[in-house]
């Protein structure tokens, strides 16, 4: 097949006709929106003039609560307040390794929030998200827009993808491009202008690092390497100053939030040289001095963390400090002069800052959808991706061969042929995984789907052509067909545990049906969640002490209330399951009372048990 | 079977100019790419990815000296995997006992610097002679000269 003829970009013919497109920023914490106007984009505010959507929403049996509102409701509604929800974008029940009370195994062993609004997805989540910022951006400008390029992690595999641009399409919101956050913030600052060069995105959050190391060329902006740690951010920089103000103060509630006030701190230390901390606020009749010497001294542990992340991805992308260009410092913690002290000095480059950190990527986004929608000149600019990560096919024994390397230039299609290994086979079954190991095993299962009604013949006689096809997104698709025949077989790869469209049709229409809740349904999942868990801890108890503790009469009826307790959680029955917890319980009161017998008398004598 | 040199335009041969492929590239892909028609039907979009594709696939093989010659067989109707004829008994001794003393010498920087510039200058060497060869049809000549560089290519990856 050759080049296919297109005919112009229906742009042209309305050239005249000014379109408005989003920049949206999904992140863990915050979000934002851009949008280009009069050829510069400008963060869209609320109605309170705040920029940023803290990524938190409260889903209550009669309303849905979004942003700063329900930052504040974590504390009252802990069970119903769903944030930073990225973090389980694409993946599947059996990927998230911190149990969670709040997660249930969904339909096709996806991730769901059990909420006083019944069962929420992380796909709905990040919808409402995105449905929030559409319509501020709505409000803001008087007109409909519907468009929008949305900004993903560079390191966001295909079911990643694809989840972000379903939760698109639920808010009716049509995406242009996703775009990845390096990029984006690359593009904010017009690296994209320059002829060629190699930049560092460094981006220090509130609860994320992340690194990425891109090599531009004549417009092909490719990402050499990444690296992170997706539990690293300026929120651990805050629980040092926790533990200090703790240390400082006079015996206090425990309880008392200090967070807000640590903070406060960190950020006034980033301009001021020394300040005074008032904890009366909180009820606490003390101040503390506490100036920036010494706060920097205490958390520089935090930036040096992020400095060994940065060596690796140098050494991965094989490049050195002496051919880097430019640094782009990304997220709120790269306001503190510590951090750009410390980044400077190792990467002796200039470090780009004069962009408001927590914006920069949605700019960068909003430049580029202003010139996806078609208000730039065409042909102004070329932007060409490459995959992150290699997609290959499963092979005899178990091994991944690679099809589509990592870091190819997309979009992109290859064709591989395979033949038939058995004499008479009719049907072959294509696994398709992401990843770079050698073992199927090893690498992420993208899809698995069959070409039947194969023409049966001696082994190795039928030939089956696989293609493997990218888009400019990073989505893939794969078709399959015998050669010399009409058998052929297409699939947009989902990821088994994601939702199809179909379903995203049906929740769209039925959004609002969706919304009422379904009370028995929500507390017989409430029960089999509370069944799980009393299991697993009793269960945990055993292993540890029960020789020493039971006789084998007093395990056996734990056991068997176990067992029962274990049954009841297959039926649908809620109160049978309850009254099997309750009986549980009962039969381990005197196991419990020997524990804590036993606890106390260790902590008389001392920790030596621990 | 797809002729990637008409995709730009140009006569399948071994020697083109590197710089104005680029160009013509990157023109092709200012035309085809799919950020073009974001707007446009999903028809046209899926056009858009195939040609978006097919001028990335066909960039990477012109650019990329094994590939493009690999490529000219083909057009051809040269099978280079399928071919029955054996690589030169001598050849493959030479250069075993290369890879031997790479896997051997892993440390010393002298050794390994020596190897190189040996193999740059044999893959150059070879380069021409094939390109040459090409150039007056002469291609089963050229076939056997070619997997012998496909082996000096190997090398030459192991010691990048
Ligand atoms: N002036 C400042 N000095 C130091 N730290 C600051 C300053 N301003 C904001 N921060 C910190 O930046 C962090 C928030 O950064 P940002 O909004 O970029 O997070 P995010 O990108 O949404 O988070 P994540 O990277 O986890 O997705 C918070 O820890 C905040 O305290």
């Amino acid at each position: 097949m050759a080049l296919l003829q297109i005919a112009e970009p229906t742009m042209a013919t309305v050239a005249h006709q000014h379109k408005i497109a989003m920049g949206i920023d999904l992140g863990t914490t915050h979000s934002l929106v851009a949008i280009t106007q009069s050829g510069k984009p400008n963060i869209i505010k609320d109605d309170c003039d705040n920029s940023l959507l803290p990524s938190v929403i409260t889903y209550l049996k009669d309303k849905t609560v979004i942003g700063y509102d329900a930052v504040n409701l974590i504390h009252k509604y802990p069970m119903d307040t769903i944030s930073s929800s990225k973090r389980m974008m694409g993946l599947s029940f059996d990927d998230i390794k911190n149990y969670d009370l709040k997660i249930i195994r969904g339909k096709n062993n996806s991730v769901e929030f059990l909420t006083s609004a019944g069962k929420i997805s992380v796909i709905e989540v990040a919808s409402d998200i995105l449905f929030n910022l559409k319509t501020r951006a709505i409000a803001a400008l008087q007109t409909d827009i519907k468009d929008a390029v949305i900004t993903v992690p560079a390191y966001f595999d295909d079911a990643q993808r694809l989840s972000t641009k379903d939760a698109a399409k639920l808010a009716g919101i049509n995406t242009l491009r996703l775009l990845n956050e390096p990029t984006a913030a690359a593009i904010a600052y017009g690296l994209d202008k320059k002829k060629q060069g190699y930049f560092v995105v460094y981006d220090f959050g509130g609860g994320t690092f992340d690194i990425s190391i891109l090599h531009l060329s004549d417009g092909v902006f490719e990402v050499l390497a990444t690296a992170g740690d997706t539990n690293l951010g300026g929120d651990d920089i805050d629980s040092i100053l926790i533990d200090y103000f703790n240390h400082n103060l006079p015996s206090h509630n425990k309880n008392i939030s200090l967070k807000t006030i640590a903070r406060k701190t960190k950020e006034s230390l980033s301009t001021q040289e020394k300040i005074n901390i008032n904890f009366k606020e909180i009820g606490i009749n003390k101040k503390i001095e506490l100036d920036r010497k010494t706060f920097e001294s205490m958390t520089r542990p935090i930036v040096n963390k992020t400095i060994e992340i940065c060596r690796q991805a140098m050494k991965d992308s094989g490049i050195d400090n002496k051919q880097l260009n430019d640094v782009v410092m990304v997220g709120g913690s790269t306001r503190s002069p510590l951090v750009r002290k410390i980044v400077g000095d190792f990467f002796a480059t200039k470090l780009l800052v004069n962009i408001n950190p927590d914006e920069v990527v949605a700019l960068g986004a909003a430049i580029q959808a202003d010139i996806l929608i078609g208000n730039k000149q065409k042909n102004s600019m070329l932007l060409l991706d490459v995959n992150p990560l290699s997609i290959g096919i499963e092979t005899m024994g178990g091994i991944c061969e690679k099809i589509i390397p990592r870091n190819s230039t997309i979009p992109t299609s290859i064709a591989q042929e395979f033949t038939t290994f058995k004499d008479g086979q009719t049907s072959m079954s294509i696994h398709i995984l992401q990843g770079e190991r050698e073992m199927v095993a090893d690498n992420r299962s993208l899809a698995k789907f069959v070409l039947s009604n194969i023409s049966p013949k001696v082994a190795g006689a039928s030939r089956i052509k696989v293609m493997l096809q990218i888009d400019s997104d990073g989505l893939l698709t794969a078709s399959a067909e015998e050669i010399n025949t009409k058998n052929k077989i297409s699939v947009r790869i989902k990821p088994s545990y994601g939702i199809s469209s179909d379903d995203i049709e049906k929740m769209l229409l039925d959004s609002q049906k969706n919304a009422k809740l379904d009370m028995e349904k929500r507390m017989l999942e409430e029960q089999k969640t509370e069944a799980k868990r009393v299991l697993e801890a009793i269960k945990s108890a055993l292993n540890k002490d029960k020789k020493q503790l039971l006789s084998r009469q007093e395990i056996d009826k734990i056991n068997k209330a176990c067992d029962e307790l274990q049954l009841s959680t297959l039926s649908q029955d809620t109160k049978d399951i309850q009254q099997k917890i309750k009986n549980l319980e009962k039969s381990c009161e005197n196991y419990v009372a020997k524990r804590m017998n036993k606890a106390v008398q260790a902590s008389m004598v001392g920790q030596k048990l621990m | 079977m797809e002729n990637y040199f008409y995709i730009f335009n140009l006569k399948p041969t071994c020697n083109i100019d590197l710089i104005k492929l680029k160009q013509l590239y990157q023109d092709l892909q200012k035309k085809y790419h799919p950020d073009n028609y974001a707007t446009s039907t999903d028809e046209t979009k899926q056009k858009a990815v195939h040609n978006s594709s097919l001028i990335n696939i066909a960039y990477k093989t012109l650019n990329t000296p094994i590939l493009k010659i690999n490529h000219i067989f083909e057009i051809q109707g040269i099978d280079v995997k399928n071919d029955k004829n054996p690589i030169d008994i001598e050849f493959l001794s030479q250069h075993i006992t290369l890879q031997d003393q790479i896997s051997s010498s892993k440390k010393n920087a002298t050794t390994i610097n020596a190897i190189k510039n040996k193999i740059n200058t044999e893959y150059d060497e070879y380069l021409n002679n094939i390109c040459t060869l090409i150039a007056k049809k002469e291609y089963y000549k050229s076939l056997s000269l070619f997997k012998e560089l496909q082996f000096i290519d190997k090398i030459k990856k192991q010691l990048h």
